[in-house]
């Protein structure tokens, strides 16, 4: 067979190679294939060389600035964010990962050296500014080895042998993916591209500004669907698009009322898909529509928002899909990437996808014909007397396996470590209704019963988040990573002239994070600040959480019956907090999207990093653990200088299992560490 | 977190206080602070919101989140910060005078006194330690 060397190859070789095309190579042992471990995104990895007797002998062996002094040395100025994103895949003994501005960047796995890193189109700091993203996609067949990215607007294809640009894909080697957005928004595809065969699928934000600033909130209720689409490997050409928000004539278009379907939005797949190679599917979590905390200007289920939509890749024609949530009114997106594993349940074996999204459950179907493998019931939820919304009557509620965090809010869910703390905590959630799952946002009222609207639980920010889950394919157990924190959705009339929806959530009803500007008090090693929320919007008692703990937790869940194994916190949390320094509390579990990493007998989980969530809940420095996946034990944990912003990933060079993840936070920027067994 | 620091090298501390206190008296003028707030509300203000208060996704630029990230801090750096990262949808699209009116309204807004002289370069921000107000 011809050499064709790196994607330099003419199209008449590429042609060649389409015609010839067969299935995907079966990953080499021990690779990390996609930054969520494989298409599956189990997070899994059967190396045992790092195992429970040695493990307290990690150390770190090698790190990372989050960009290349190539990079940095000609562009001074730049100063990548401490959210650093990028977990690395590692093929054939090479780490590829986006830097901190979204650069990729080849290394060494055993060394850490670098091997190249992408240029910027152009020499200037404009072009060489960016932010990280989660990862890239690794694609080959035959010789031909490519890396494929999103950065800022565009999808990048490169060579994996050199890191410089395809020049047969897009123009220049790459495409360009805003959405055309009358306000003129970014497009933001965090998440990164996924390949399925020969097809990039890419989903990603940039659907619109909301009116006020990115994000759920907003008085506009004009955006764009952010629409899935699949583009050729080889040449970038958009081969289909998927229309999150059905077009006339189109199944669901009826699901929007008032008209809605011709101007609403967003809806975005922004965490991570998976794909089933075999089956030629790809699995597709999207989110909320526009705007997200109120609906009366589109009533209806809304579909395919808060979906699992199932895509042929090829062809991008909906396969299945599930809706978890109807007629969103709290911003719970489907934000977890659907999980692929078999499972064996009743004795017979299922190809499953275990899908989740903000509220605590877990989904969990037959991946070829969407069945659910439990019944999964419409229950009746609490309506909205908010006018002109039409709160959807029923929502889905999965009989098994149980809600992996706590659901609903209830006096009985209040601190109570003290008498004080619990009456604090008591005249909070007086201020507000209070109810089960689903209780949905309600107006801001004045008078002698006055009310700030719905207080809720799990918050906007979601109990499972991107970062949850993680599953084990030898045993069935699937691992979900959460956290518990309460959020108000409180109405009132959108009066701006530039609104075009009737009630928001105005900034002020939110606790406010700048309101923490007043003198300084000296803390005790160990404690948090004493904020009255935290830096995600969150409720804070004396700078410690509204509700009881756990705040950041694992759970361990069977999924061949549908069970609870164990629970545990994962992190100290605030016990060492003055008012709790004296009570010898176990550990009350630190808040965060950390992400799980599956070995064949640990669990590897840091503490997530305070460039999102400040000090809230974290007591010392970051730490990383290893638990005992059997039974959540932490069996040993170290220092971190920061703590994670993205996945830890593992794999194996020069005969040494070595575990990279990425750190970042506050004063520190970000980077990359290695941790490794002394030799 | 508190700093551990020994006897020494707290003496040093406290003499790299007193220099940053020194240089950071009059750092920028009014009208350029001025300047900034009206660039910061036509750039900035829709995420970190007009008051500095922060956003569902954008962090608070005033009071304590602030000085968690910038105390003892360079400016140049928070200059670098902003210039290469800001805003979200066009990093590195803004103007270098910009970028310094912008740094001066956030240091007059957390709490750092104007002066007379405006900061003419970034350059001028490089030896300049941030140090929160007591």
């Amino acid at each position: 067979m011809m050499n064709v060397r790196g994607c330099s190859g003419v199209a008449a070789l590429l042609g060649s190679m389409i015609a010839t095309a067969g299935a995907q190579p079966k990953p080499a042992s021990g690779e990390w294939q996609s930054y969520g471990g494989d298409k599956g995104f189990t997070r899994y990895s059967p190396l045992a060389q790092i195992n429970r007797d040695n493990v307290k002998n990690l150390r770190v062996v090698w790190h990372r600035p989050a960009v290349d002094p190539l990079i940095m040395d000609k562009f001074p100025d730049l100063s990548p964010s401490n959210y650093f994103r990028g977990t690395p895949v590692f093929i054939n003994g090479v780490l590829y990962a986006p830097n901190g501005v979204g650069l990729v960047e080849a290394f060494d796995a055993a060394t850490g050296q670098t091997l190249w890193v992408q240029q910027p189109v152009e020499p200037t700091l404009k072009e060489a500014a960016g932010q990280s993203t989660r990862g890239v996609a690794y694609w080959r067949k035959d010789t031909d080895e490519r890396l494929v990215s999103i950065r800022r607007d565009y999808l990048y294809a490169l060579d994996a042998k050199t890191g410089k640009p395809c020049r047969d894909f897009g123009e220049n080697g790459r495409v360009w993916l805003n959405r055309h957005t009358p306000d003129e928004a970014g497009y933001f595809g965090y998440p990164g591209p996924f390949v399925v065969n020969d097809v990039i699928v890419v989903g990603g934000n940039g659907g619109g500004k909301s009116g006020e600033g990115y994000g759920d909130d907003g008085f506009e209720g004009r955006a764009k669907p952010e629409d899935i689409r699949g583009y050729d490997i080889h040449t970038g050409r958009l081969l289909w698009t998927f229309h999150v928000l059905p077009h006339k004539g189109e199944p669901g278009y009826e699901t929007w009322g008032k008209g809605s379907a011709d101007y609403v939005g967003n809806m975005a797949a922004w965490a991570s898909m998976t794909a089933d190679e075999q089956l030629g599917y790809v699995y597709v979590p999207l989110s909320a529509p526009t705007v997200s905390y109120y609906g009366g200007h589109r009533p209806g289920e809304n579909l395919y928002s808060d979906s699992l939509v199932v895509l042929n890749a090829k062809t991008g024609k909906l396969v299945w899909y599930f809706q978890m949530v109807h007629h969103d009114l709290w911003d719970y997106d489907s934000a977890t990437p659907p999980i692929l594993g078999e499972i064996n349940v009743d004795g017979k074996w299922i190809k499953a996808v275990i899908a989740s999204n903000k509220t605590g459950f877990l989904y969990v179907f037959d991946r070829a014909t969407g069945k659910p493998v439990w019944p999964i019931e419409e229950r009746p939820v609490p309506q909205s007397d908010t006018p002109g919304e039409e709160t959807w009557p029923t929502q889905p509620f999965p009989t098994k396996p149980p809600a992996f965090d706590r659901q609903g809010f209830t006096e009985d869910d209040l601190i109570d470590f003290t008498p004080e703390l619990h009456r604090k905590a008591l005249e909070i959630a007086g201020h507000y209704r209070l109810g089960p799952l689903f209780t949905p946002p309600s107006l801001m009222t004045t008078g002698a019963d006055a009310k700030k609207g719905t207080l809720a639980l799990p918050s906007a920010w979601g109990s499972g988040n991107w970062n949850t889950g993680a599953f084990d394919p030898e045993t069935g157990m699937y691992y979900a990573v959460s956290m518990t924190q309460a959020t108000a959705y409180g109405l009132a009339k959108a009066t701006d002239p530039k609104a075009t929806v009737a009630y928001w959530i105005p900034f002020e009803s939110a606790p406010r994070q700048a309101e923490s500007n007043r003198p300084r008090r000296t803390l005790l090693p160990g404690e948090v600040e004493d904020y009255d929320y935290d830096e995600s919007g969150g409720f804070r008692v004396n700078g410690l959480p509204l509700m009881k703990p756990p705040y950041g937790r694992i759970t361990a869940l069977d999924l061949n019956q549908g069970t609870k194994v164990w629970m545990v916190p994962n992190g100290d949390g605030p016990r060492n907090h003055p008012l709790l320094k004296d009570l010898n509390l176990p550990p009350l579990g630190n808040i965060g999207r950390p992400v799980a990493l599956l070995t064949k007998t640990l669990l590897f989980l840091g503490d997530a990093s305070n460039a999102l969530y400040g000090h809230a809940g974290i007591a010392g420095p970051a730490k990383f653990r290893a638990y005992d996946k059997a039974t959540g034990e932490v069996i040993w944990q170290t220092d971190l200088l920061v703590g994670t912003t993205g996945g830890p990933m593992t794999y194996m060079a020069g005969g040494k299992q070595f575990i990279v993840v990425p750190i970042g936070g506050k004063g520190y920027g970000g980077g990359w560490i290695a941790l490794g067994l002394p030799e | 977190m508190i700093r551990r620091i020994a006897p020494v090298a707290a003496l040093l501390f406290v003499g790299v206080i007193a220099c940053a206190f020194a240089e950071q008296a009059g750092l920028y003028s009014e009208p350029q602070a001025k300047n900034g707030q009206s660039i910061y509300h036509q750039m900035c203000g829709n995420c970190h919101r007009d008051d500095l208060a922060g956003g569902e996704h954008a962090p608070a630029l005033k009071g304590d989140p602030f000085w968690q990230e910038w105390d003892q801090q360079k400016a140049r750096l928070l200059y670098r910060r902003i210039i290469s990262t800001m805003p979200l949808e066009d990093p590195g699209s803004l103007a270098e005078k910009d970028v310094i009116d912008i740094v001066a309204y956030l240091l007059k807004e957390n709490g750092l006194p104007s002066g007379s002289k405006a900061i003419e370069s970034a350059n001028q921000l490089n030896n300049i330690t941030l140090e929160r107000p007591k």
